[in-house]
């Protein structure tokens, strides 16, 4: 009933409405971005389900000049700014799994040698076995602690140069839009 | 209190979760879920229509041993017959697979499928159809042209009896919105008729600013006809909205309705996109009557599409196109001579000649067009489509032309709708790299037009470069040598490439790709 509300106030002759879900922490970016593309915020709500989302309404003139290619640099920007979302979701990714998994192997090893060890006293197959899994263990361990801040380093700057890249990138497409609307807006 | 305790509170007050959704941002668009029950109750009743059928005649097969034996002798006889037919090598070869593999039902299959026998009555109508409506074909004009342009034209008048006609005017839209504007500006000067042609009409902002219009001219007396493929327009228009325009006045009808029965015809579409006003004034193009096409709705990244006005004489041949096909869908003889003739020529000197495809001609037109084109193009072969999974007569052409020095480039969607399809497609694409055609996929978006520009022609319609749109649908486009029209659609191509990325045939498990197409490919007659 509410939509059916909305859709009847909407001018659709004159006007194009969009609704988007933006992210909370970066929705004053995501508005000035659209607002180059032409879009004007209408409306913000909160999401009825997650607390870290808002909707966003906009409206722009269906007339537009240019409007092809601001769509194909909406669509763009659109996947630049899910690209740096899914960046950020994973910019600890290697390091984590590396450190968890390094971790948790080194520490199983190590577990798995002091048991055969203390268990198996005397059998000569398990103690060379206990002693062999804990310096595996110590080994594994020894490994993911030297080269854990050298990862960690990689990664991070792995992950600096792809958003600076992501970020020119969005800047790059608003100054593409922000032209168009300027060539429209002095012919008109 | 801390920022982060401020949400904690917030949440636990409010019942509000983190999203795990990574995105930044997620574009909200309204789907109805239209039609998917209607879509269900079809496909179950086709379903156990075929458990049934073979149920009893796999019973009667195992009672009767001796006919196994029969059975494959039948299937062999078939094969030998798809070897001897005029089909296409890549059809044959499928066919033969399946009467070899499935030999217990592959004859049987084969005969259903036959034109002949599903669709015999069906052609006799449009045979009769077309005989009556003979004489209201315009006069074809006498163009001078040069030899290229004369071949194809030379192959559509052969056969299609599709002539040329000057004294009408050409106009090229790059985009759906663009080319939806002007539709619906020239619908408001309306003033006697109004025909509308989709593969698919949706529910959605576009199709409420066609009601907002034609409701009116339906009032001010102006005869407004609609017609939709119904498969296509199945789950995107909905009862309610076909009530509303039945009550404005407004004639809608539904091509080939969805019934729960299964028959092979089922299979066979009117993939038409067609708008003709006061039959001075006709568009087509790669674009349906839906939200996605100007791209206020987002389904697959950008949505490339394109159309075409015509204005002058040759808007004739989709008026009689439309009529033709609205008194076969509703078997009323409209008054043809009420609606043709109404054009007013124009200065252009140019050809311009609309045709149609479909199963009511004898020989695959859109295919033959796209053959001559590419045979006689000397300088470039530009190709613009969804999907490109022809059969190898058009490959080969293509090999041979970039060979021979002749700049051939084909741009597909980066964003697959299909993706069956669309792995169909690259492979068949990416096979032609070493050859030296260039081949582009246009960066975040689906290509939906159906382009083929060459030095000096150009076709823009509905027929997409694969084998559905060449044996299965009816089909409809425009061949042109206007210079404006060659122009505009050649500024659209170099602007395109600018998005685009040239593939270079290199990229991850490519193997196990091409594998996947291969199997893919048995069903290629059907994508």
């Amino acid at each position: 009933m509410k939509n059916k509300k909305q859709r009847q106030i909407r001018d659709h002759k004159n006007y194009d409405y969009l609704t988007i879900t933006a992210k909370v922490e970066r929705e004053e970016e995501i508005i000035a971005s659209y607002a180059t593309l032409g879009w004007e915020k209408v409306k913000v709500t909160e999401d009825k389900r997650f607390f870290d989302l808002d909707v966003v309404e906009f409206r722009r003139p269906h007339k537009v000049e240019n409007k092809d290619r601001l769509q194909l640099l909406q669509v763009k920007l659109e996947t630049l700014l899910n690209t740096y979302g899914a960046l950020r979701h994973k910019r600890k990714a290697k390091s984590t799994t590396f450190g968890l998994f390094g971790g948790i192997f080194g520490c199983i090893a190590i577990a798995a040698g002091i048991a055969l060890l203390v268990t198996e006293i005397g059998q000569l197959t398990a103690t060379i076995a206990g002693i062999i899994l804990l310096i595996a263990g110590v080994a594994v361990l020894t490994v993911v602690g030297v080269f854990m801040r050298r990862v960690i380093e990689t990664e991070a700057r792995d992950y600096s140069e792809r958003m600076t890249s992501i970020l020119n990138g969005i800047d790059d497409i608003c100054r593409q839009a922000n032209a168009l609307r300027e060539v429209s807006d002095d012919r008109a | 209190m801390t920022e982060r305790k401020k949400i904690t509170k917030k949440v636990r007050r409010s019942g509000r979760y983190a999203s795990n959704d990574a995105r930044m941002v997620r574009i909200r668009t309204e789907s109805h879920g239209l039609g998917i029950f209607k879509t269900l109750i079809v496909f179950l009743a086709i379903a156990l229509q075929l458990g049934i059928l073979a149920t009893l005649y796999f019973r009667f097969l195992f009672a009767f041993r001796w006919y196994m034996v029969v059975s494959l002798v039948l299937s062999l006889i078939s094969c030998l017959h798809v070897l001897s037919s005029n089909r296409n090598g890549q059809s044959k070869a499928v066919w033969i697979f399946f009467l070899l593999v499935g030999f217990t039902v592959g004859y049987i299959v084969y005969y259903v499928s036959d034109v002949r026998v599903f669709f015999g009555r069906a052609k006799k109508r449009y045979a009769r159809i077309f005989s009556e409506t003979e004489k209201y074909k315009a006069e074809k004009s006498h163009i001078e042209c040069d030899k290229s342009t004369a071949l194809s034209m030379n192959f559509l008048e052969s056969a299609g009896d599709f002539g040329a006609y000057d004294g009408t005017d050409v106009e090229y839209f790059p985009s759906g919105a663009s080319f939806y504007d002007d539709v619906l500006e020239r619908i408001e000067r309306a003033e006697k008729f109004v025909f509308i042609e989709y593969f698919i009409i949706a529910d959605g902002v576009l199709l409420n600013r066609f009601l907002d219009v034609l409701e009116r001219k339906a009032a001010e007396g102006v005869d407004v006809r609609m017609m939709y493929d119904d498969l296509g327009s199945n789950r995107t228009l909905r009862r309610k909205t076909k009530k509303r325009i039945v009550r404005s006045g407004i004639k809608l009808t539904g091509f080939n309705r969805l019934t729960p029965r299964f028959t092979v015809a089922m299979n066979f579409r009117d993939h038409r996109k067609i708008v003709v006003v006061d039959g001075k004034t006709a568009y087509t193009g790669g674009s349906n009557l839906a939200d996605e096409y100007i791209n206020e709705k987002r389904m697959y990244g950008y949505w490339k599409d394109t159309g075409l006005r015509l204005d002058g004489k040759a808007v004739d041949v989709f008026t009689l196109m439309f009529l033709r096909q609205w008194e076969y869908v509703t078997k009323e003889k409209p008054d043809y001579e009420k609606y043709l003739g109404l054009y007013t020529p124009t200065e252009n000197t140019s050809a311009v000649v609309p045709y149609a495809d479909g199963l009511d001609y004898k020989e695959p037109i859109g295919k033959g067009v796209y053959e001559s084109m590419i045979a006689s193009a000397r300088e470039r072969i530009w190709i613009m489509t969804p999907y490109f999974v022809p059969d190898d007569t058009i490959t080969d052409l293509l090999a041979e032309k970039a060979r021979a020095g002749v700049d051939v480039r084909l741009i597909l969607p980066a964003i697959a709708d299909k993706p069956y399809v669309y792995a169909v497609s690259r492979d068949n694409a990416e096979r032609l790299i070493p050859y030296g055609v260039k081949v582009y996929t246009m960066d975040n978006s689906f290509v939906h037009s159906k382009l083929l520009l060459t030095e000096n022609n150009v076709v823009v319609g509905s027929i997409n470069m694969d084998l559905r749109s060449f044996y299965q649908q009816f089909e409809c486009a425009v061949f042109t040598n206007d210079p404006k029209a060659v122009a505009q659609v050649a500024d659209d191509f170099a602007v395109t490439f600018g998005d685009c990325t040239l593939l270079d045939g290199s990229g991850k498990y490519k193997f196990i790709k091409r594998i996947i197409a291969g199997v893919l490919r048995i069903f290629a007659p059907l994508m």
